[in-house]
Parts: C-alpha cells; structure tokens; sequence
C-alpha cells in the first residue's frame, strides 16, 4: 500500500486557502445569481408575453446546454472573439452564476405560485398595483417558500464551482490538483479535499434545515 | 343614469371558454342600499360580484361607478382602475389576510401603499375600526392565531380601513364553523345600519330577510327575480324562485 497522509502537512495551509475561496466564490456566485434569477423568474410570470418569451427561452436554453461549455464561453469564447479582457475570477463567476440564475428563477416562479392566489385579490381589490401587491404581499410571503430550495442551490453552487479550477481559479480543487502533480500523491489530495468540501456541504444542509424547522415553528 | 346609482351594471355577460357564466345581467345599487344576491351554486352570483371590482374581467357590458365607466366601451388604464378598485372595499369567503403580517399591518397596507397617507393617521383609523369591530386587543396578533370568525372580521375592518363607498361581500360566512356566522352577520348587520352601501352574496336566508333592502335572485347567469325581502321570501313569483326556496328554507 502507498498512502502517506503527512504528505499533505505542508499544502495545509494551501488547502484552506482553497477552501475561503471556494467559499468565497460560492456565496459571490448565489448571490449574483439571486440577482439575476429574481427578474427573470418575474418575467417568465408576466402576463406579457414579450417578458414571458425570452425568460421561458433563457431558462430553457442555460439549462439545456452543459456547464462547462459555458464556463469556457465565457472564458475564453467571448474574449476571442470579442477582444475584450476577461480577469479569469469575474469569468468564473459569471458562467457559475448565470448558469445558477436559470435554476434559481425556476426555484422563485413555483415559490410564488405556491402563493395561494387568493392574496393576489384581496390585494388587487384593496388597490394595490400588481406592481406593488408583488413587492408586498407575495414575494415576502414566496421567500418562506423558496428559502429551503435556495439553500440547496448554494449547496449544489459549492460542489460545482470546482470546474473553475479548470480555468485556473485556485479554488480547493486547484489546491489538489497542485499537490497532485508536484507531489504525485493524488489519492491523498483527493481525498482531503474531498473531506473539506463534505464538511461544508454537510454542515450548510444541516444548518439550513435547522433554520426552517425554527421558521415552520413560527407560522 | 340614474342619480342615486353607486354602481349601473347593462347587459353584462362573462364567458369562461365555452362556458356562459353571466348571460346578460343588468343590475343598479344605490347609494345607502343593501342588496343581497342569493341563488343556487353556479348561478353566476360570485362572478357577478368579481366582476363589479373587475377581479374577473367581463366578457361585454357595461359597468359605470360613481359616474365612471368602469368597463365598456372606454377602457380605462392600470392607475385608474387601482384607483377605482379600493374604493370598492371586498370581503372573500376565505378571508385572505396577509400571513406575513400582524393584523394592524394587514389594515394599514393598502391605505399607505395605495393611499399614501400617514402611518399614524392609518393605524389610528385602523385602531379605532378593529375596536369596531371588537377584535382591539388582536391588533398585534398574527392572522394565523386568530379563528375563523375573528380573520373575518379583520378582513371587513382592512376594508374599511380604504373608507370605501361601496362594500361588496362574497359568501362571507360560508367557509366559518357555524358558531362563528353570527359574529360576522353582525358586523355586517352594523356597517348596514351606518348606511354603507352593499353587495352582499350569501346563502344565510335568514341574513337576508333582515338586513337586505333587496334581495335578487340569480339563476344560470341570469336575474331570475328581484324585490324587497318580504316579496321575495313571502310570495316568490317565478317557479324557480319558490323551487330554490323551498329546497333551502326549513
């Protein structure tokens, strides 16, 4: 047998540097996509279609095509093509967080209409805009309802984000995969990275459904 | 039109696909009149209600309110409309309070968003309405803790919270535990003796004997007949009328 875990003492410090920034990145990448998944997921609601269409269409399409592809459109692709300059973080977080923001608005459009449509209108009748009953009665009433499956996409965002390695963000799959190729012991680098991406992961999902037990408790 | 009319209903219909839900319904309120619309389930009453604040859209018609075609030939625009529809203040079945705030939030929403007047002057108002309607101590109270006939009772008080001219109620009681109609029968009774004008579609015949200045009678979409209660529920004209009567009366 060929494991030495001490192998791994002197990339320790290496490894946890990889580990902020992963999470670093994840929470810059939901955050975003939260941002952009908001007006999207109103725009597929709106009973215009000239909204409804390219949401529906920008939905489909960043959910339909791999990950990866639009990492590297967006890396490299775009840049070429158009000759502009892309910093190799704002590339990752963009491809990361658009492709979150299709998921992300499909998880917002079920929150709200999970809101029963009866607060429409009341709301409606007492002469709120759609406008302002969306801004006040349903999307507070909706972020109960899509909180826990927004969790689960911040969980998911952590584990994907490890493509950026690809594109040489040192994120914590970087981290493994230097230690990898100076060292050659990729078992142990692996599964140590392995380890701090399980207990962030694990620890997010617990934590969250803690909260919503304590929010479900509330109603 | 006539002078005292709140609300002037001609020739309204509403079609639901293929389905004719209203099939030509011409109705007047006046102002101070409280009018309460019986019938069998699926007679068109609710829709006729939906349709007064324009929560459903009418199919063709005609709607005029205060003097101000509401639906017709002139369509009217989003803002105005708004306008128009919190001054028409609507109780629902299943009350729809807002979950998410406290019964005084729930009252003084609209009147700051919608209104835009001032946070104190609203939950003064608001105040002295849930004392009204007996429910003060619930001001900070979540709808989720109050029961069946208190919610209601917070929904006709957000209502009135706009200072509406006209208040249209849809089968308020239907949905409450039989011990809990009372409490809401009487604030409406009360609101009716402050000379509130009122749509009101309910299946409490006994409600409508006492309250109603008119009560009409709606069957597949159309106004089977209509007058004071003692006509109606004394000597009914039209076969249907004492068929549904007889049916819902002990």
């Amino acid at each position: 047998m060929n494991i030495d875990f001490s192998s791994l003492l002197p990339y320790i410090p290496l490894f946890f540097k990889g580990l902020l920034i992963t999470i670093g990145f994840s929470l810059v990448t939901v955050l975003f996509g939260l941002l952009l998944g908001l007006p999207v997921a109103l725009g597929r609601l709106s009973p215009k279609k000239v909204l409804s269409a390219p949401a529906g269409a920008y939905i489909e399409i960043i959910r339909g095509t791999p990950s990866l592809l639009q990492l590297y459109l967006i890396a490299y692709g775009i840049p070429i093509a158009f000759g502009v300059s892309m910093p190799i973080f704002l590339a990752g977080v963009l491809a990361l967080s658009i492709n979150s923001s299709a998921y992300v608005a499909e998880i917002i459009r079920s929150g709200i209409q999970a809101v029963d449509k009866g607060q429409m209108e009341a709301a409606r009748s007492l002469g709120l805009s759609y406008g302002q009953t969306m801004r006040k009665v349903i999307i507070p009433q909706a972020i109960k309802n899509v909180l826990p499956a927004l969790g689960n996409e911040f969980v998911t965002i952590v584990k994907e984000s490890s493509i950026v390695s690809i594109i040489g963000i040192s994120d914590l799959m970087r981290v493994a995969d230097i230690m990898k190729s100076q060292t050659f012991r990729i078992f142990e680098a692996l599964i140590f990275a392995a380890v701090l991406y399980f207990v962030v992961t694990f620890s997010l999902s617990k934590g969250l459904r803690k909260l919503e037990k304590r929010w479900k408790s509330h109603e | 039109m006539n002078e005292n009319s709140v609300i002037e209903v001609t020739g309204l219909t509403k079609k639901f696909g293929a389905l004719e839900v209203l099939k030509g319904v011409d109705l007047q309120v006046a102002q101070g009149e409280v009018l309460v619309v019986i019938g069998p389930s699926g007679s068109g009453k609710s829709t006729l209600l939906r349709c007064l604040n324009l929560l459903e859209t009418p199919t063709s018609g005609s709607i005029v309110y205060r003097g101000k075609t509401l639906f017709g030939k002139t369509a009217l625009s989003e803002k105005e409309l708004d306008g128009l529809r919190s001054d028409m203040g609507m109780v629902f079945q299943s009350f729809n309070l807002f979950p998410h705030l406290s019964v005084l939030d729930n009252m003084t929403l609209a009147p700051q968003v919608a209104r835009g007047w001032k946070k104190e002057e609203c939950e003064t108002e608001a105040m002295r309405l849930l004392a009204m309607v007996g429910l003060s101590e619930k001001a900070k109270s979540y709808p989720t803790s109050l029961s069946g006939g208190q919610k209601q009772r917070v929904a006709i008080a957000r209502a009135l919270a706009m200072k509406p001219h006209i208040m249209l109620f849809d089968e308020p009681t239907s949905a409450l535990d039989p011990e809990m109609v009372k409490e809401v029968l009487n604030a409406i009774k009360d609101l009716s003796l402050k000379g509130m004008t009122m749509v009101v579609v309910t299946h409490e015949m006994g409600f409508a004997k006492e309250v109603a200045d008119r009560v009409l009678f709606m069957d597949e979409g159309l106004i089977v007949e209509q007058g004071t209660p003692e006509e109606i529920f004394q000597s009914p004209k039209q076969p249907r009328t004492i068929q549904f009567l007889q049916a819902v009366l002990p």
